[in-house]
């Protein structure tokens, strides 16, 4: 698990450096060439990379009113996650589904390596209109429309296992 | 983003590819207001309690499952033990009608198994005690979910060897009840030394006489998931290291366990009671604790060292799960059910694991012969002398210790036993042929040990 947060480091610092409008090719071979480069390493001291969390959040220290606003709600949220080959309209095809059953989107990641499609959306779901189980259904067929796979999960389930 | 993409991906990878699930939502039922002068107007009034509580138990789990994303295999009912409710209970009707009636019940709500057609007999059985336990083998036979234990020892009591040699003779009796289905109803039957209230696994789940009227309880597998850390972690990491891993783990599936336990209780508007961590394999391959063991560095599971890394990993195991849940209890360790666990099933084929060696992993895990098929010829008080050795481990060491095991009808050593779904399929393990007849045929009690006088 730690490689795939590290190629995908590695990518917004290639992209960081040489702006959105680098060449893909270019930017996955490079990633690519670094990747092979410090694999050994990182092979030996894994885990440690795959703690931290990305520069985008906040401090890793979480103090009682952060975990307090983390936890708040966090039964109405949903992770989607979608994993699969990259090919065009899967962003657009995944949150037509959640637009469809009134969830909004919280926040969303989303990266390719390697034509290797990742997306992660957090969705606030308090005033959908569709059970879990419809919405799951709709995911699962969107996902076999699309070639993906989409697992759709409640927050406070990572906030049970990841966080204490 | 809150959380990282390693751990996203650890979560679907859990839920999604190692099998990461809870293995079963158990709801703990009171029966002690059912009791009257009838057994069928008991019957009547159980019927209508499990249908009246446990209606919505399937429904409302099954949408937690759906809802958070991880699956939920078994909804299960424990109820109290009911030879304890037919106690004052004379006259018409038999006690098949009740077991039947608690069947029906538990079809009717959609639970898979229902436990606790169970009686504590540890320093001795009352007369209708008695008559329950003769009861037991037509009761497992002639029903589908119902799932009967028998505590015959403690820690506090020693073991009634009484009831021991009458275990043994039940057991046969339910092998060949059940004949021409390989003794399935041995399958539905534990007898205890130190037996768990709150335990949320079949066959050995009942509602103890301390419980509340009714309480949510949570048992969380996971087995797979350990496996695939344990199997991808470096050969050479030193073992303290491994179980701090192992550790880790079992923290996040205590966490998640809780986290659907209490919106089960939540849901059902009823008090959440404990979470049971144990590992409990399941036919699936990679789901295995015996994998587990193996990845540790063994060629099979059963061979010597074997009860040094079953230690380690249900020590760990438990470790974990207390860190995060102030409500662990239950059994908390881990399951060895021969005929559930693939690489078990192996192991025993191939001679690497025996009945002894299942016997001495019973000291550092909760349930030693479990699922374990004998030749149809083991006589009961083999099959008796058996159950006393684990019964001995558990009350001398203060630790829940059962037996499961089947005397398949007509099948000898080299053959197997079909039980399917999630009983599996197991091959008949050889067990020592010389006589304990003598030692069985004297009864009476074997006295606590020195240390139950603790006060």
């Amino acid at each position: 698990m730690a490689n795939e947060e590290l190629i995908y480091r590695i990518t917004r610092a290639v992209y960081g450096r040489l702006g959105t409008g680098a060449d893909e090719r270019v930017v996955e071979q490079l990633v690519t060439d670094i990747y092979r480069a410090i694999e050994p390493v990182v092979e030996n001291g894994q885990g440690s990379a795959a703690q931290e969390r990305y520069p985008a959040s906040s401090s890793s220290s979480s103090t009682a009113r952060e975990r307090e606003a983390r936890e708040q709600g966090s039964e109405q949220r949903l992770i989607v996650s979608v994993f699969g080959l990259d090919h065009p309209g899967i962003v657009a095809g995944v949150s037509q589904v959640l637009a469809e059953a009134d969830c909004s989107i919280i926040d969303i990641n989303q990266t390719v390596v390697q034509g290797k499609f990742a997306m992660v959306i957090i969705a606030d779901m308090s005033r959908a209109r569709e059970s879990a189980t419809a919405l799951k259904d709709r995911f699962r067929k969107e996902g076999d429309r699309l070639g993906v796979r989409i697992y759709a999960q409640r927050e406070d389930l990572f906030n049970a296992m990841h966080r204490i | 983003m809150e959380y990282t993409q390693a751990e996203i991906l650890q979560t679907v990878r859990m839920t999604e590819m190692e099998h990461l699930d809870i293995r079963t939502v158990t709801l703990g039922l009171s029966l002690r207001d059912c009791a009257t002068d009838s057994i069928e107007r008991t019957a009547e009034r159980v019927r209508e309690k499990i249908e009246r509580t446990a209606g919505r138990l399937v429904k409302t789990v099954n949408e937690i499952g759906d809802e958070v994303g991880i699956r939920i295999a078994n909804k299960r009912i424990s109820l109290t033990p009911v030879s304890q409710i037919v106690e004052g209970a004379r006259g018409e009707g038999s006690l098949l009608t009740l077991a039947r009636a608690i069947d029906e019940a538990a079809g009717r709500v959609g639970v898979d198994f229902v436990g606790g057609y169970s009686a504590l007999v540890h320093k001795g059985w009352t007369k209708s005690g008695g008559e329950f336990l003769d009861s037991i083998p037509e009761a497992l036979a002639k029903t589908e979910r119902l799932c009967s234990s028998v505590n015959v020892a403690t820690s506090r009591a020693g073991i009634n060897m009484d009831a021991v040699q009458r275990v043994g003779r039940l057991i046969k009796e339910m092998a060949e009840r059940t004949r021409e289905r390989g003794g399935l109803a041995c399958a539905k039957f534990v007898c205890f030394a130190n037996a768990v209230e709150d335990n949320p696994f079949m066959a050995g789940a009942f509602h103890g006489t301390g419980e509340p009227e009714a309480v949510i309880n949570v048992g969380v597998s996971g087995p797979g998931v350990v496996n695939h850390a344990v199997r991808h972690a470096p050969k050479d990491l030193p073992l303290h290291e491994l179980a701090e891993l192992i550790k880790k783990l079992s923290f996040k599936l205590s966490r998640a366990g809780e986290l659907v336990g209490r919106e089960a209780a939540r849901r059902m508007g009823l008090p959440f009671g404990i979470i049971d961590l144990s590992l409990a394999p399941t036919p699936v391959p990679g789901d295995s604790v015996a994998e587990i063991i193996e990845a540790m560095g063994f060629e099979r599971a059963g061979t010597h060292g074997t009860t040094a890394a079953l230690a380690l990993l249900t020590d760990a195991v438990k470790k974990g799960g207390a860190m995060a849940s102030g409500s662990v209890g239950g059994m908390s360790g881990a399951f060895i059910p021969v005929s559930e666990d693939a690489a078990m099933i192996e192991a025993a084929r191939v001679g690497a694991l025996s009945l002894d060696k299942l016997e001495a992993w019973t000291s550092v895990c909760s349930v030693g012969i479990d699922m374990v098929a004998v030749p149809g010829s083991t006589s009961a008080e083999t099959i008796s002398a058996i159950i006393a050795d684990e019964m001995a481990v558990g009350v001398m060491n203060h630790k829940t210790t059962a037996v499961r095991i089947i005397p398949v009808p007509g099948r000898e050593v080299g053959e197997t036993v079909e039980f399917g779904g999630l009983l599996g399929s197991a091959p008949i393990m050889p067990v020592n042929t010389f006589s304990s007849e003598a030692f069985i045929r004297r009864g009476g009690r074997i006295p606590a040990p020195i240390h139950s006088l603790r006060n």
